[in-house]
C-alpha cells in the first residue's frame, strides 16, 4: 500500500479530529457566541430591573446608604456601579468565606426583588469550563488546541483558498454545496476564527502547564497576577473609627480614572481606623483588559497608591485577553463578534454534517461490521450537539420565566433545565431516524427561540426596555432562521428519500 | 443613534464595495452575475477598485475607534462583508450589485456627517 501524501494525512486528521472534537466545539463556540452578550442576557433574566439613567454620585450614595444599614461589621464591601449594559447598582458584603448581595435601583435606592439566577454568566461559564470545574477546563484546553490545529490543517486540505474565495454553489449536489459552505465560512471567517481560538488558548495558558507557576508561587492561585496588580490594602488596626462619606473620594478617583469610568468600588474594613477604599476603572473603552485603580485611606482621604501605567508584558497579555472578551468597541464590535461567532458555529456544524453526508453516499467501512451502527450514533451526536444545544440554551431562558420566583435553589434549576433538555435531545436523536431528528430538533429550537419574546412578555411584568427588547428581537430572528433551516433540511431529506424510492 | 454605528456602516460599505470589486474581477463570478465574459481591462479595473475599497474601509474604523481597536474591527468587517456578498451572489446574483448601491449610500452618509463636522 502506498504511503498517504501529506495532504491526505492532513485530511484524515481534519476529518476525525473535527468530528470527535466538533461535538464539544459546537456547544463551546455557540455558548461563547451568546456570552458576547452576557450583560444583556443577565439583564433579560432579571426583569425586575428597569433601565434607568444613572449618575455615578447618586448610585454610590444609594449603595453606601444601604451598605451602612446591612453591612455593619462585614470586613468587605463591594459596589458595582451601573453602566449602559448593566443598569442597576450591585452591592456585596461579607467576609472571605461568605458574602451576600443585593441589587438596588440606581436613583431611588430601592432594593429590587430580583429572582435568583446565574444569568448570562452561565453561558460564559459553560464556554470556559463546561460547568465541570477543573476537569471541564482541562477539556476546553484540549479542545482549543485541537481547534487551532484543525484551522491550520483545514487550510492545507482546502488548497484552493484564493480561487474559491467567493465560491458557494448551493444548487450543486448536497456534498458539494455543504463543502462549499464549510469552506467559504471557514476561509472568510479565518481571521476571526484564528484570533478567537488563539486568544482563547492564551487565556488558559496557565492551565496547560501549571507546574512552573505552582512551584514559583508556592501553589497560590493567581500568583503571577499578584505580581502585576498591586494591592494598597492595609491591615485593620482593630480601632474603631467612623467611615466618612465616600462621595469626595469618588470625585477624586474620577479625576484620575475619568468621569463615569469607575466600574467597581471595594471597601476594606469599613468602620476601622485603617479602612481603605479602592476604585477600579471599567474596561469597556480599551483593547487591553487592564483595570486602572486607585486606593484611598477612607478616614483621612489620603491616596495610598494607584496603578494607571502597566508593565508592557501585562499590556501584551491582557490585550490578547481583551481581544477575546470584546468588552471594547461598543455594540458595533460586539455585534461583529456575535455574528462572526454564529458563522463559526455554522461552519463547524456544517463540517459535522459533511462527515455523514459523504458517508451516506459512499460508506467508508471504518468500523467493520459495526459501521452502520456507528454512523447512526455519529448522526445522533451531530443532531444533539448542534440543534440540541441550541434548544437547551433556549430552555435555560424559558426556565428563567417559568420557574417560580421563590423556588429554593432556583438558579441551579435553570441550569438543570439546560442539561435536562440537552440530555433529552440526545435521547430523541438516538431514537429517531436522522431526517426526523434534524427536522424535529431544528423546529423545536427555532420555535423555542422565536417564541422567547412571548415568554418574556407573559412571564415578566412591566414594560420592555431597550436591552430586553434587543434580546427578544435577536431571539425571534435567530429562531425564524432555525425554523427555515429545519424546513430546508426536511425538504432535502424528503427529496433524497423520493430519489431512493424511485 | 450612536455615531459609532455610522462609522461601522461606512466601513462595512467600503469593505463590501471592495470585496464586490475583487469578486467581479474574477472571470467565474463576473459571468455568474452578468452572463457574459470579463474583458482583461475591465478585470484589472475591478480588482484595483476592489483592493482600494478594502484598504479605504480602514479609514472609518480609524476615525471611530483609533488604531488599536480600529484595525480589529476593520478585519472583522472585511470578513463580514465578504460573507454577505458570497450568499447574495449564490442565491440572488443581481442583488449583489444592488447591495453595492446600498453600501455606497452608507459611505456617502458617513462622508456627509464628516463634512457637517459630526
Amino acid at each position: 500500500m502506498k504511503a498517504p501524501t501529506f495532504t491526505q494525512s492532513m485530511s484524515w486528521l481534519h476529518t476525525w479530529s473535527g468530528l470527535l472534537f466538533g461535538w464539544l466545539l459546537v456547544p463551546i463556540f455557540f455558548t461563547g457566541t451568546l456570552a458576547v452578550f452576557e450583560p444583556e442576557i443577565s439583564h433579560w433574566m432579571r426583569p425586575e430591573i428597569r433601565h434607568a439613567p444613572a449618575e455615578p454620585a447618586r448610585a454610590l450614595a444609594v449603595a453606601e446608604a444601604r451598605l451602612r444599614q446591612v453591612g455593619e461589621g462585614a470586613p468587605i464591601w463591594r459596589v458595582q456601579m451601573p453602566s449602559s449594559r448593566q443598569p442597576a447598582v450591585g452591592i456585596v458584603w461579607g467576609n472571605r468565606e461568605q458574602t451576600r448581595e443585593e441589587v438596588l435601583h440606581p436613583v431611588s435606592g430601592e432594593v429590587l426583588p430580583v429572582r435568583a439566577t446565574e444569568g448570562g454568566h452561565f453561558f460564559t461559564h459553560f464556554h470556559a469550563e463546561l460547568d465541570a470545574g477543573k476537569v471541564g477546563r482541562a477539556i476546553v484546553c484540549l479542545v482549543g488546541l485541537v481547534m487551532l490545529a484543525a484551522l491550520i490543517n483545514g487550510i492545507v486540505v482546502h488548497k484552493k483558498i484564493f480561487q474559491d474565495f467567493f465560491t458557494f454553489r448551493p444548487q450543486s449536489s448536497a456534498q458539494r454545496s455543504w463543502l462549499d459552505a464549510h469552506n467559504v465560512l471557514g476561509v472568510l471567517g479565518l481571521p476571526f476564527l484564528l484570533l478567537i481560538t488563539y486568544t482563547g488558548v492564551v487565556i488558559l495558558v496557565d492551565s496547560y502547564l501549571p507546574a512552573a507557576t505552582y512551584h514559583f508561587y508556592d501553589g497560590k492561585a493567581g500568583g503571577p497576577r499578584g505580581d502585576v496588580v498591586r494591592s494598597f490594602e492595609r491591615r485593620p488596626a482593630g480601632v474603631a473609627a467612623p467611615l466618612p462619606s465616600l462621595a469626595p473620594l469618588l470625585q477624586e478617583a474620577e479625576t484620575v480614572l475619568g468621569a463615569g469610568h469607575v466600574g467597581w468600588i471595594g471597601i476594606r474594613a469599613p468602620g476601622d481606623r485603617e479602612a481603605t477604599v479602592q476604585f477600579m476603572r471599567h474596561l469597556d473603552d480599551r483593547l487591553g483588559a487592564v483595570a486602572d485603580h486607585i486606593t484611598f485611606a477612607a478616614v483621612s482621604g489620603w491616596e495610598l497608591g494607584r496603578q494607571t501605567e502597566w508593565n508592557p508584558v501585562a499590556y501584551a497579555f491582557r490585550t490578547q485577553v481583551g481581544l477575546h472578551l470584546v468588552h471594547f468597541g461598543g455594540y458595533p464590535a460586539q455585534w461583529l463578534y456575535f455574528l462572526s461567532g454564529l458563522a463559526g458555529t455554522a461552519m463547524m456544524a456544517v463540517g459535522l454534517v459533511l462527515f455523514t453526508i459523504k458517508r451516506r453516499k459512499r460508506p467508508g467501512h471504518e468500523f467493520g461490521a459495526a459501521t452502520a451502527r456507528v454512523y447512526g450514533a455519529i448522526e445522533s451526536l451531530n443532531v444533539a450537539t448542534v440543534a440540541g444545544v441550541m434548544l437547551a440554551s433556549a430552555a435555560f431562558l424559558w426556565a428563567n420565566r417559568l420557574l417560580p420566583a421563590d423556588l429554593a435553589e432556583r438558579a441551579a434549576w435553570e441550569i438543570g433545565a439546560f442539561f435536562a433538555v440537552w440530555a433529552l435531545t440526545l435521547v430523541h436523536a438516538g431514537l429517531r431516524a436522522p431526517g426526523a431528528a434534524w427536522r424535529g430538533q431544528l423546529y423545536a429550537a427555532g420555535l423555542a427561540w422565536a417564541l422567547l419574546p412571548l415568554c418574556d412578555v407573559a412571564g415578566a411584568p412591566g414594560l420592555l426596555d431597550a436591552m430586553r427588547l434587543g434580546v427578544d428581537l435577536t431571539a425571534l430572528v435567530g429562531g425564524l432562521a432555525l425554523v427555515y433551516l429545519g424546513w430546508r433540511v426536511s425538504r432535502r431529506f424528503a427529496a433524497a428519500a423520493a430519489k431512493e424510492a424511485a | 443613534m450612536n455615531i459609532s454605528w455610522l462609522h461601522a456602516a461606512a466601513s462595512l460599505g467600503l469593505a463590501y464595495l471592495g470585496m464586490l470589486g475583487l469578486c467581479l474581477g474574477m472571470a467565474r463570478h463576473y459571468r455568474q452575475r452578468y452572463h457574459h465574459p470579463l474583458t482583461p481591462g475591465r478585470g484589472r479595473v475591478l480588482r484595483l477598485a476592489g483592493w482600494s475599497g478594502c484598504l479605504l474601509a480602514l479609514a472609518p474604523c480609524l476615525a471611530g475607534w483609533g488604531a488599536a481597536q480600529g484595525v480589529v474591527l476593520w478585519i472583522g468587517l472585511l470578513s463580514a462583508a465578504a460573507t454577505g456578498l458570497v450568499f447574495l451572489l449564490a442565491w440572488r446574483p443581481p442583488w449583489c450589485t444592488r447591495g453595492g448601491a446600498l453600501a455606497a449610500l452608507a459611505v456617502l452618509a458617513w462622508l456627509g456627517s464628516l463634512a457637517s463636522g459630526g
